[in-house]
């Protein structure tokens, strides 16, 4: 390979550099096999922000700071302020980046990669927050703006939100036995409110479901759910409400005026208390009553239940598009990413799902930017083939 | 031309007069500021442990008794000293309330003395760059910002455009061959 430089147009070379990588496409394949290799190189060395970053830090500077250290008492390291320098930076120093140079680790098995800016530009869910009426009716929640059930009560559906007109006041809602029920359905993707008929708050986490009926029946409140909701009951000592869970199938919370959260996804069902007092119920063992910043763990398999202190704002971030991490290993957290962004995650080696975080992030409306500050750890990088989000070790061997 | 590999040998701080100490830490600060960052994610705080790291060892430096080379004694150290600072940072981290904050993966490797072939090329790269002349490494450094078009780095360095790309050419000539040996592979993906 050590073959004396033959014919490189350096004026086409640095002219070709100058211009964005997206420009530049078409242009770089009429170019020798040694000048897109050395444009690769150039590109591979100027999308590593680790080492970009490094390169731009002053030592001549940082040589005559060290020498008032050595003579000044030692100063605090980092400043407040700091913090947001670091986090403007960081941004500044994620490019496309970080793709190229792992591939140069991953030749073999790397080619059909392409990076998630590339493969997932402007991504979208794909499907659609529904309400399913009383009689069947799946109707798309933003083509309108309100609806009228059966009974007479009015629907509004606006801004992220559902609402259910009261039915006390106004002389409407089910008498009879067989009240109306409707589901609202939040894909992937979603994250969506519900006001129910007695003024109860309803958040409904991606890739969740809750059947609920239109009026209460007057002796309790009754809805069932599926995936994760956190909700604000109205308080009612008279008037008891209940969540079923997965269909009764993992329990039930009987709640005393509370707000709280319930977590379904998978084979452990969390019920986490934020105020008031719920009752958690399982199918088959004793009920447990919670406190405050109290957790339920129901294993629905084992049939095992076991209560614990949290911090249950950490747990209902979600709502306002926050992520709470705590020892959060990498495959809770990619099926996370798969709910909230409707994506599929999957792991390049098995050892990378029991990575832990640590941390917040506030979703953003691109999955790109939790990407980028993930990669930013230095453990893992992301590639795109087939669809599928790829988690890689970024020290790959 | 300085060269900066792992293989320099023991070496022994109390003998070195403050000008080689100098060269030591311009060879060295670029690279271990990468290793801390890595752990840190946050380039000033990576300074602040770096230059901190000098400074004690400067200070003490007839009682530390290095066995490996520095740039292995100095990793170790500096790595050590970013974790210690993790757990100071999670723990005030704790009582605030901000709705952004970086990452800090839990699951760091455990320091080791030699760096790995990574690390090493890390070093090299550092290192190739360093040594070009101070214009053009200037000139090469501003180039890698996002999206500087050559009229920008002329404005900035006070030099002409074509200067500008001058140097560029001298720059990446001198580079390509380092390129080549960081960066094997990549002309097989290339060629598909």
């Amino acid at each position: 390979m050590q073959q004396v430089p033959h014919h490189i147009n350096w004026e086409l070379l640095i002219d070709l550099l100058e211009k964005p990588v997206a420009e530049r496409q078409g242009l770089v394949a009429s170019l020798s096999a040694e000048e897109q290799a050395l444009i690769a190189r150039l590109q591979q060395l100027k999308d590593d922000p680790l080492l970009t970053g490094a390169l731009q830090l002053d030592t001549v500077q940082a040589w005559a700071r060290m020498m008032e250290k050595e003579t000044a008492p030692v100063r605090r390291l980092v400043g407040g302020w700091k913090k947001w320098v670091a986090a403007a930076s960081l941004l500044l120093l994620v490019g496309a980046g970080g793709w190229l140079w792992m591939k140069s680790r991953h030749t073999q098995s790397v080619q059909r990669y392409q990076t998630v800016a590339q493969a997932l530009p402007n991504h979208a869910p794909s499907g659609k927050v529904q309400l399913i009426t009383a009689d069947g009716h799946a109707i798309e929640i933003d083509s309108v703006k309100q609806l009228k059930e059966k009974d007479g009560t009015l629907i509004r559906l606006q801004q992220g939100t559902v609402s259910y007109q009261g039915g006390q006041s106004n002389g409407i809602g089910s008498q009879s036995n067989s009240p109306l029920m409707n589901t609202l359905v939040v894909p992937r993707g979603y994250i969506y409110s519900l006001v129910l008929s007695d003024g109860s708050k309803v958040w409904l986490n991606a890739d969740s479901k809750i059947s609920f009926p239109v009026q209460f029946d007057k002796a309790e409140r009754k809805v069932a759910i599926e995936g994760e909701a956190y909700f604000e009951v109205v308080h009612n000592d008279k008037w008891p409400f209940t969540v079923a869970i997965a269909g009764g199938s993992g329990g039930a919370v009987k709640v005393l005026g509370t707000s709280f959260d319930i977590k379904t996804y998978g084979k452990k069902i969390y019920t986490t208390l934020v105020t008031g007092s719920v009752l958690f119920t399982p199918p088959v063992a004793n009920p447990v009553r919670l406190t405050p910043d109290q957790q339920t763990v129901f294993n629905v398999a084992g049939g095992v239940i076991q209560t614990k202190k949290v911090i249950a704002g950490d747990w209902i971030a979600w709502k306002d598009d926050d992520l709470v991490m705590i020892k959060m290993p990498l495959d809770e957290l990619a099926a996370i990413l798969e709910r909230r962004y409707d994506v599929q995650v999957s792991f390049a080696e098995e050892r990378l799902k029991n990575i832990q975080y640590n941390g917040a992030f506030h979703f953003t409306g691109n999955i790109i930017d939790i990407l980028n500050s993930l990669e930013q750890t230095g453990n893992i990088l992301f590639a795109v083939k087939n669809k599928t989000i790829v988690i890689l070790p970024a020290n790959g061997k | 031309m300085k060269t900066a590999h792992f293989n320099d040998g023991p070496i022994d701080l109390s003998a070195l007069e403050r000008k080689d100490y100098e060269s030591l830490f311009h060879q060295y600060y670029q690279w271990l500021c990468l290793q801390v960052y890595k752990i840190t994610e946050d380039w000033h705080a990576s300074e602040d442990i770096v230059q901190d790291f000098f400074v004690k060892c400067w200070q003490n430096r007839a009682s530390i008794q290095i066995r490996e080379t520095f740039g292995g004694f100095a990793v170790v150290s500096v790595r050590n000293a970013a974790l210690n600072y993790l757990k100071k940072e999670s723990t005030r981290l704790k009582h605030e309330t901000a709705s952004f904050s970086t990452f800090s993966g839990e699951e760091m490797p455990s320091p080791v003395s030699v760096p790995d072939e990574t690390e090493q090329r890390y070093l090299q790269i550092i290192t190739a760059i360093n040594n070009l002349p101070e214009q053009r490494r200037k000139a090469f450094i501003l180039s890698r910002q996002h999206n500087k078009k050559y009229a920008e780095i002329a404005v900035e360095l006070g030099i002409s455009v074509n200067t500008v790309k001058m140097h560029l050419r001298l720059a990446y000539q001198e580079l390509r061959n380092v390129l080549k040996l960081l960066l094997p592979f990549f002309f097989f993906f290339l060629k598909k």
